[in-house]
């Protein structure tokens, strides 16, 4: 643990911080209600999405033992994406809200996340990645298709869930990704030393006297609430989950949970707001998706040469 | 303390009969046995289910599949492993077995001191903090094994041999009374395997902890070993003295 480190990385974020309040089109700071109603509320959204989806990456990363586990990969992603998909494709636009698409989506997160939790107690860890990955393809392949038929209207709106965004969330909103990154929190606290045993292997910690399939359920349980939440009003943002975990490890030099879990929140706050800037440097505001990727993929790139090339 | 276990093995496949042995405090016990005669199954089971007492009425009954578990039989009386079902019936008390199995992985980013933390699962609270008298013990096994002055790196950079002491020591802080290890020299060079062997001899006669390890470096382990448990090909436990260990170990090993 090193803790001049972690401060540098708290320094960090406050700057980005910063940075990403001034980020953005058109209208300054100067414009009290741009800062309130736009860029605060975005940049406020950005620090809990990134936060909540590192939590659920890390934890994830712990019960698959591998270190390319995420909410994405697992499927996760990919079933808020056919819930919101099914409400705004396949029944169409017509008296259903943004909301209800959010509401959709994060069922189909947790439709995804219990599948997950129940299997995990009948096949094993590698099974269940391959699972959770083909389990993602499918959802994929089903919202192609209700793509393919959809209206105009629909499509609109939903590639615009789909490109993912920090940017038009409210505040009952906000509270409530906010919840689920507390509620996550503290289950993964309660769940630390549980995550740490389970790196050394399922058989070493029944030996040690863990219940493994404790740890799994509330590891899931966690990543799930957390994962839903912040898909259902921001759209699928991947590369969060799988890449803080790796920088916080690198930083920190300590792969124990429990000082792990601040400097994991604060890199996947520093990441969703790196990408959130850059999404909205440009007149036409990007994507957060791509840029998340654009960030993401090259580090994730660095860890995996320096893993197998550089060893 | 008298152990004696009907048999052991998967489902409806039994592996050793009529299991019935003793061991000492301070004893060092080598089980050999050939590839998949049931030594880790045996180490696995006593691990699980603890030693009962010599006055318990040790019976170990297979249950019919899918028959409901009795609630007496919850925790680590009942293998929970997938395709047992074996429940430990009536055993007042029992002796605190540790298992070390084979394979630990040697994650980065955990000290030698948090891997030991982190092995006593059952002795920390839920932020995994050990108490005052288990850091304690904790610090004594570290300096009884030699291994104070590595207390702090990464176990990651430790050598196998040296990984495996830590392993040892998780088993001392945890307060085995039966230390049990499954092939702890394997895939070790011959000074390491020495050196291991040599602990295990080392920490059973100082802590007064019985010690019962399987490997297949038989020629090495019998230099610490005091006496030999023998899994023969026809799925029997045969135990000798420390005189007939080598003529134990042929009726394992008619080869040998």
């Amino acid at each position: 643990m090193k803790p001049g480190r972690f401060l540098c990385l708290a320094a960090f974020l406050v700057l980005l911080m910063g940075l990403d309040l001034l980020a953005g089109n058109g209208l300054g700071l100067a414009d009290g209600l741009v800062f309130w109603k736009l860029r605060l509320p975005r940049m406020l959204t950005a620090l809990v999405a990134g936060a909540s989806l590192a939590l659920a990456g890390l934890q994830m990363q712990a019960v698959f033992r591998n270190p390319l586990a995420d909410p994405h990969i697992m499927g996760v992603s990919g079933g808020a994406g056919l819930g919101a998909a099914i409400v705004t494709l396949a029944i169409g636009t017509t008296g259903f809200s943004g909301l209800t698409m959010a509401l959709a989506a994060f069922a189909g997160a947790l439709l995804t996340s219990a599948l997950i939790v129940g299997l995990s107690f009948r096949l094993r860890t590698t099974t269940l990645l391959i699972f959770g990955v083909m389990l993602g393809f499918i959802f994929s392949a089903i919202s192609s298709i209700l793509q393919y038929t959809a209206g105009e209207e629909s499509l609109k709106l939903f590639y615009s869930w789909m490109a993912g965004s920090f940017s038009g969330t409210r505040i009952p909103e906000l509270l409530g990704m906010a919840a689920a990154l507390l509620a996550g929190l503290v289950l993964a606290l309660c769940n630390s030393k549980g995550l740490d045993i389970i790196l050394f292997g399922v058989q070493y910690a029944s030996f040690s006297g863990a219940s493994t399939r404790r740890i799994r359920v509330l590891a899931m349980l966690s990543a799930s609430l957390m994962t839903a939440a912040v898909t259902a009003f921001c759209g699928p943002v991947g590369f969060v989950g799988i890449v803080a975990p790796h920088v916080a490890r690198r930083l920190l030099g300590t792969s124990a949970h429990r000082p792990l879990l601040p400097a994991v929140l604060a890199t996947g706050a520093c990441l969703a707001l790196v990408a959130d800037i850059l999404a909205n440097l440009w007149k036409t505001p990007l994507p957060v998706g791509s840029t998340m990727a654009l960030v993401g993929i090259p580090l994730i790139v660095l860890y995996l040469m320096r893993e197998t090339v550089w060893k | 303390m008298e152990i004696s276990i009907p048999h052991i093995g998967y489902g409806n496949r039994i592996l050793v009969r009529d299991i019935t042995f003793t061991v000492s405090p301070g004893e060092c016990l080598l089980l050999a046995g050939p590839n998949g005669s049931g030594k880790s199954t045996l180490l696995r089971q006593l691990s699980e289910v603890g030693i009962p007492s010599k006055t318990a009425s040790a019976s170990l009954r297979p249950l019919p599949p899918r028959c409901a578990v009795p609630s007496q039989a919850m925790g680590p009386s009942l293998l929970q492993a997938r395709g047992w079902a074996w429940v430990l019936e009536g055993i007042p008390t029992s002796v605190n077995c540790v298992l070390i199995p084979t394979g630990i992985p040697k994650i980065k980013g955990f000290s030698v001191r948090e891997f030991i933390r982190t092995g006593c699962y059952r002795e920390s609270d839920w932020a995994g903090r050990l108490r005052k008298e288990t850091e304690q013990r904790l610090e004594e096994s570290l300096e009884l094994l030699g291994m104070t002055e590595l207390a702090d790196r990464d176990i990651a950079t430790l050598s196998d041999g040296e990984f495996q002491k830590a392993c040892i020591a998780v088993g001392l802080t945890r307060r085995a009374q039966v230390l049990l290890l499954d092939e702890p020299t394997a895939f070790l060079d011959v000074e390491n395997r020495l050196m291991v062997l040599q602990t295990l001899r080392e920490v059973a006669s100082r802590t007064a902890t019985a010690v019962i390890f399987s490997s297949h470096d038989l020629h090495d382990a019998l230099k610490v070993a005091h006496r030999v448990l023998a899994i023969t090909p026809d799925g029997r436990l045969v135990e000798s003295g420390e005189e007939n260990r080598e003529a134990v170990l042929k009726e394992a090993f008619p080869s040998y």
